[in-house]
């Protein structure tokens, strides 16, 4: 099974098809780097993310998952170094991080908050 | 920077100084002070994690991140990249502390269910002061004065004050300490 985000970047190559980076990411409205990166598996940020499922004309929803368990997903803001994307093992690494510091804080609570 | 806000930075810097009972020209530790303002440091090796992971994040591309704020059940936490210097980790700290400070908005980073990650940073503006309030917190300008007029090295202050060269070198300039002390020294 293709991860969803490697799916998005499929989905940009075969609608750019044989036209340039730079044309289509003028389209899209982003910077060509950051086309690029999305097209090989990067990970994009959310506002990135929302801008290419415009010019795809696919509902967000769709790579997201989201429905039953959408609600227990934590929310956390990372802070980058000013870059659009993150490779897609750091992505996935950075989400393992996000779940681990929901653990140890649902744990901390449950100590002072039985 | 909207009109006013380097000297509400100053007086914010003056405020906390005050509340945690130091002299207004000690250093500031931002650990000390997330817990002043009730934020959970999180100590990125208590974190169950695996190795795999640890090792994406800490050594093949720890470059790619400084540090993320989680909230969860009403308790703001931040992890800082341990992997960093102390200077650079002392000023994410700092940096993330003043999103919550300045109340921003934060922008979202959703794990979603199969698996993918959206990540999102605060508007332009909003790093913008955010790095601005920190550089701030930790350098208050009447400290960078009197320093420069005894003629203190900026290595020698970012050492007293836990930051890095770099950054300390940034906040003398933009706060125009050298520039004003050479004018008077004309006069």
């Amino acid at each position: 099974m293709l991860l969803p985000i490697k799916e998005l970047g499929r989905l940009i190559a075969v609608k750019r098809g044989g036209r340039g980076v730079r044309a289509t990411a003028a389209d899209v409205g982003i910077s060509a780097a950051t086309l690029s990166r999305v097209e090989n598996g990067h990970m994009p940020d959310l506002e990135t993310f929302a801008k290419i499922c415009r010019w795809l004309d696919r509902d967000a929803r769709e790579f997201l998952g989201l429905g039953d368990q959408a609600e227990q997903s934590p929310q956390a803001v990372v802070h980058f170094r000013k870059q659009k994307t993150v490779a897609p093992e750091t992505a996935v690494a950075l989400g393992e991080l996000i779940l681990a510091a929901q653990r140890a804080i649902q744990a901390r609570n449950q100590l002072i908050d039985p | 920077m909207r009109h006013g806000f380097k000297a509400q930075a100053e007086r914010l810097s003056a405020e906390a100084r005050l509340e945690l009972g130091l002299d207004p020209a000690a250093p500031l530790d931002p650990s000390r002070y997330a817990r002043h303002i009730g934020v959970v440091v999180l100590d990125f090796d208590d974190l169950e994690i695996s190795a795999e992971c640890k090792r994406r994040l800490l050594q093949t591309d720890s470059e790619s991140w400084s540090g993320m704020t989680l909230k969860e059940g009403g308790v703001t936490a931040i992890i800082i990249n341990p992997s960093h210097s102390r200077g650079r980790r002392s000023s994410t700290l700092m940096h993330e502390l003043a999103h919550i400070i300045l109340k921003h908005v934060p922008a979202r980073v959703d794990v979603s269910t199969n698996g993918m990650l959206l990540l999102s940073d605060y508007s332009e503006d909003a790093e913008a002061e955010a790095d601005w309030l920190a550089a701030a917190m930790l350098l208050p300008r009447d400290v960078l004065m009197r320093s420069r007029r005894r003629g203190e090295t900026i290595t020698n202050i970012a050492m007293a004050f836990g930051t890095s060269d770099q950054l300390c070198e940034w906040r003398i300039r933009m706060t125009g300490v050298d520039v004003q002390l050479k004018r008077a020294a004309r006069r």
